[in-house]
């Protein structure tokens, strides 16, 4: 069955007053919902939650990536738990979104027909945004705005040229930090939340003094919270004449 | 309307605009023929509801009398003839919920006009945005979408028709009409109402009384519109009533109710058709019965079917467990029609006990009421008259600060959780003890900041929710206040009734399994008479940012001089002794040491505990550091360096004769029997050992925290630690300059020494002589200029991780562990 509550209609008109693009809430809304127990102290809402493009924006808190609902064709539906009761939590299940990380250190580079890297770029010529892509993720945020994602879903980065460096990573494990209760990374500070790139392989695309390295490493690659830190080391053989 | 979701009953809308008369409204209606008729064909059946002269409009709009209106927010859907509306979380949550029964997630309204509910949901349809029609029109399967929104609309309308959509309507909106069938004096409107509540999964549905739902019409927030609504009276017949009800009172002794045997009870009723609040509270004498032994009375008595109702039992100058009653008690009030059989037979336990919440709530708005007093802080530290207001009487009066209503939300929040600790003693079924983790918390502000999750209370009640056992029932009694002195916590004063008495009629009356407690630090951050203090004659007397007993001396009453010494007394800066306060109270004959000459007695004393505290004040001085408190700009240039050496560096015991007690010992006041360092640690041990004497002989474990140490922030307290507005504070760095104590490594080292200090006499001894008490040590955890909101508190963050550690050793503590995921 068809149904489709605007969140702009469910929301008091005081909030909406606030909110900026209120157009853009007339496309996010939910799709199905019902009170599903209500025993003695636990009150529980399940439904689903649906958007008609995609949709980005910014959370509190979080303050090195926006995030973007991703969308396919047409109106993309999430299941989701609100318990009011005794405790508040907040539960979307198997979400497909992007973490677009706010850093211009990161250019979201590919590789053409001729085996180069070149930055990818929108319909409009403007370089895209590096990004991290969760697919089939369940997300939990709790009543101190803790947010968390459990489970394993998928997460992709696709390739990304650090600035001008020449050297492009292509991330292969990555883990992503958003509750101040996961124990940080290796090299982040407490509360930190962010990405720590945990295995990458590296590319260069410029002559590093007439030699190509002949390995190379990186190790505490954050972007969060903290900054953009980490260590990238690489070697050469060099032969003396 | 604020505080609660809009509801409306099905027929006979309230005005438009707030009532102040609703019986003259209704009544006024009544008197243009309108007469609603309700039946239902046995308890608990389906609602038929009759309007007779259904074309009359009501006053304030064209809309006929036999308009169905939505009962709440939420979907609906049409259904094989009826209209189903699927209740809205929020809405759903504010419907009255009978002791005995259930509340509907779906109302059905059936019989009503079909062509009526189309236009209705024509008009909630023409309000969707075109990418919903468009989305529902591709859903469909009708192809392409057309630009055309009447077509969209339109093809919409027809899919709610067919039963394949569902439109979103507010509390209120008309669903259609009562279908029009002949009557006595004409036509009359006529529909239906079957609420249930259809559970998740293939569970069958269950029945919700209709007479429930109508009910939710006379919760207190919602009689202004209801009071005298024609549905309610039309349902609100006179029953015959007979009581063989049980009678049960609490039993402190064995914690479990007894049966009330021979006593009497007397039943009490409310208006038969409230109108107000007060109607709600039931308090005529009705009719008194006695118990049998088994607590049992056999009584009948006619009552309005919506009346409230409730017994007294009479306990006075009676005992019962280990308490004597010095008054009567009552059961939970109830509408007349609930609890009964199908032939009116009431055979329900009641039960009754004493409580405290009522009281200890009546002692606290007391103190709010009186808030100019608090800045002597006799009762608590920062009692505001802003803590007693109810949301309704916020809304009237002008809120100058969003973060000062929601502090506001948080001492209310508070209350509701110690009231529903109460209600949980109260409740038909109570669960065992040993699936029940009942938590008194005590304290000051590091258990209690507003807003929410800002202290540590807020991130270890989330904790405790996530990791208990899902069969573990979860109550807690939250007393802390920010502002709280140790002996706002424990002191006891005959022929005045203070926190602990109540703190110890919680302990008597309730099995409590683990005490948090945090206190001690506001009786070394008292401020005295402060720059802040607004109250005269005290205010005339502030010199160089603070009182001047001296100058104030000859011009004070002795009253008002006693009240100046008692908080000069307690405050942090007499600890120190080249403050005028403890020359004022410890040597009035002495003279206080310049700036100058303080700097060359103590750059000697610094250099021999050491040199490595951080940047000297010749240092900042050439770093551009402007003089007083630093800005937070400044604090990782300037306070992360120096709080971080002195921690590494400053030793957390000294002993006697060392470089180290010889710097502190030129500070503070002590070092004799009439050191009022000594005196202010041995006080404050003193009152700690009346809570722990307490409950080491009740058996129940206390947890509590060290403070961290306030050495990152120079800042006071402000709503969200903006700095917009200040609240309080700074508590100690002006003290010190007020001694002439300017150098900050000197300051921090004093501070570094109070917390270890706190340890060292306090704490450790305690945990040594009450085996039940435990204390986590987090002064190293939040060491850092960005954990901390002012001089004193910590950011969310920082609680949050001692929040962690607490539940650690509560978990860890053998009587605690079962009732905690492993």
């Amino acid at each position: 069955m068809f149904a489709f509550a605007p969140i702009t209609q469910t929301l008091p008109k005081l909030v909406t007053k606030f909110v900026k693009n209120v157009k853009l809430l007339d496309e996010i809304g939910y799709t199905d919902f019902d009170v599903v127990s209500d025993d003695v102290g636990t009150l529980e809402t399940n439904g689903k939650i649906a958007w008609l493009r995609e949709i980005e924006f910014d959370l509190p808190g979080l303050d090195f990536a926006s995030v973007a609902l991703l969308s396919g064709n047409g109106m993309t539906e999430v299941a989701f738990s609100h318990r009011r009761r005794p405790d508040f939590e907040f539960r979307l299940f198997n979400l497909d979104a992007a973490l677009r990380l706010k850093t211009d250190l990161l250019q979201r580079v590919r590789q053409n027909n001729d085996g180069k890297w070149i930055p990818e770029l929108d319909a409009k010529g403007a370089p895209k945004p590096a990004e991290i892509v969760v697919s089939g993720a369940e997300v939990v945020m709790t009543a101190d705005s803790d947010i968390s994602i459990i489970g394993a879903p998928t997460m992709t980065l696709p390739a990304v040229a650090l600035g001008e460096t020449g050297i492009v990573l292509e991330i292969t494990e990555l883990e992503i930090y958003l509750s101040a209760k996961q124990t940080p990374p290796t090299g982040a500070p407490p509360g930190f939340k962010g990405v720590a790139i945990k295995k990458a392989t590296m590319h260069f695309t410029r002559d590093f003094g007439g030699a190509t390295p002949t390995g190379a490493t990186c190790t505490d690659l954050l972007i969060g919270s903290s900054g953009f830190s980490g260590r990238v080391e690489a070697y050469w053989t060099v032969t003396y004449g | 309307m604020i505080g609660i979701a809009d509801f409306y009953l099905p027929v006979v809308r309230p005005p438009k605009k707030f009532l102040t008369d609703p019986l003259s409204y209704y009544s006024a209606i009544e008197g243009l023929g309108v007469n609603v008729i309700a039946s239902s064909q046995a308890p608990g059946a389906p609602m038929e509801i009759t309007v007779e002269n259904p074309e009359v409009t009501h006053p304030d709009s064209d809309i006929p009398m036999s308009t169905v209106f939505a009962a709440t927010t939420g979907f609906v859907s049409y259904l094989q003839g009826d209209v189903v509306l699927r209740v809205w979380g929020p809405d759903f949550d504010d419907l009255v919920k009978p002791e005995d029964g259930l509340r509907p997630n779906r109302i059905a309204y059936s019989l009503l006009d079909a062509a009526s509910v189309q236009e209705a949901i024509e008009n909630q349809i023409a309000k969707l945005p075109l990418p919903v029609l468009k989305e529902s029109w591709t859903e469909s399967g009708a192809g392409i979408p057309p630009d055309d929104s009447d077509a969209l609309e339109s093809a919409l309308v027809q899919r709610f028709m067919a039963g394949t959509a569902s439109i979103f309507v507010a509390a209120g909106t008309p669903l259609g009409r009562g279908s029009t069938a002949p009557g006595v004096n004409g036509d009359v409107a006529q529909l239906t109402l079957t609420p249930f509540f259809d559970p998740w999964g293939p569970t069958a549905a269950v029945s919700v009384p209709p007479e429930d739902l109508v009910d939710s019409a006379l919760a207190v927030l919602r009689l202004p519109k209801f009071a005298g609504h024609p549905l309610i009276k039309a349902i609100n017949a006179i029953i015959n009533v007979h009581f063989q009800s049980r009678f049960l009172i609490w039993d402190n002794g064995i914690f479990d109710y007894v049966p009330f045997a021979n006593g009497m009870v007397t039943l009490l009723a409310g208006a038969p058709l409230p109108a107000a609040l007060a109607d709600l509270i039931p308090t005529v004498p009705v009719a008194t019965a006695p118990t049998d032994g088994a607590g049992q009375i056999d009584l009948t008595v006619p009552l309005p079917a919506r009346a409230m109702i409730s017994f007294r039992y009479a306990t006075t100058n009676k005992t019962y467990g280990n308490r004597l009653f010095v008054k009567d008690i009552e059961t939970d009030p109830h509408k007349a029609r609930l609890n009964l059989d199908t032939n009116f037979n009431n055979t329900k336990d009641y039960k009754a006990k004493h409580e405290i919440f009522p009281d200890y709530q009546a002692f606290l708005e007391d103190i709010a009421d009186q808030d100019t007093n608090e800045v002597f802080g006799e009762d608590r530290g920062n009692a505001s008259w802003q803590d007693r207001k109810n949301l309704l009487e916020m809304a009237a009066i002008v809120v100058p600060d969003y973060a000062e209503l929601n502090a506001i939300f948080t001492q209310r929040d508070r209350l509701r959780q110690i009231s529903a600790f109460e209600s949980f003693y109260k409740a038909e079924v109570i669960r065992p003890k040993a699936k029940t983790f009942n938590l008194l918390c005590e304290g000051d502000s590091w258990l209690n900041y507003p807003l929410a999750f800002n202290d540590i209370y807020g991130h270890l009640d989330q904790i405790f929710w996530s990791r208990l056992k899902p069969d573990i029932a979860y109550n807690r009694i939250p007393l802390q206040h920010l502002g709280d002195r140790s002996d706002h916590m424990f002191l006891s004063q005959s022929g005045k009734v203070r926190q602990w008495n109540f703190t110890e009629d919680f302990l008597a009356e309730y099995q409590i399994d683990l005490i948090l407690c945090s206190a001690g630090g506001n009786d070394f951050a008292e401020p005295g008479i402060s720059n802040s203090f607004k109250t005269e004659p005290y205010k005339s007397f502030l010199t160089d940012g603070s009182f001047n007993p001296f100058a104030a001396q000859g011009s004070l009453t002795a009253s008002e001089m006693a009240a100046a010494k008692k908080l000069m007394q307690q405050s942090f800066a007499v600890l120190l002794r080249n403050h005028r306060w403890n020359f004022f109270l410890q040597n009035p004959s002495g003279t206080q040491l310049d700036e100058t000459a303080m700097e060359a007695a103590l750059t000697p004393l610094l250099a021999a505990v050491g040199t490595a505290f951080g940047p000297t004040p010749a240092m900042l001085q050439a770093m551009g550091v402007p003089p007083g408190s630093v800005s937070n700009a400044w604090a990782p240039m300037v306070l992360q360096p120096i709080g971080s050496k002195v921690i590494a560096n400053f030793p957390d015991t000294y002993s006697p004769g060392s470089p180290a007690e010889a710097l502190l010992h030129f500070v503070f006041d002590m070092g004799s029997i009439t050191g009022l360092w000594e005196q202010r640690y041995a006080q404050v041990k003193t009152l700690w050992q009346v809570l722990l004497t307490k409950t080491q002989g009740l058996g129940i474990p206390v947890v509590s925290h060290t403070y961290g140490y306030p050495l990152f922030n120079e800042n006071p307290a402000s709503y969200l630690g903006w700095g917009n507005t200040n609240i309080t504070g700074p508590w100690f760095n002006h003290r010190f300059r007020e001694a002439n104590i300017t150098d900050r490594r000197i300051q921090k080292i004093c501070l570094k020494a109070i917390v270890d200090n706190f340890v060292n006499v306090v704490f450790n001894p305690l945990k040594l002589q009450y085996p039940l008490f435990d204390y986590v040590d987090i002064r190293n955890l939040n060491s850092a200029t960005d954990l901390w909101r002012d001089e004193m508190h910590l950011r969310a963050t920082g609680y949050k991780k001692i929040a962690e550690k607490i539940y650690e050793t509560v978990a860890a503590n053998p009587n605690l562990s079962h009732f905690f995921e492993t």
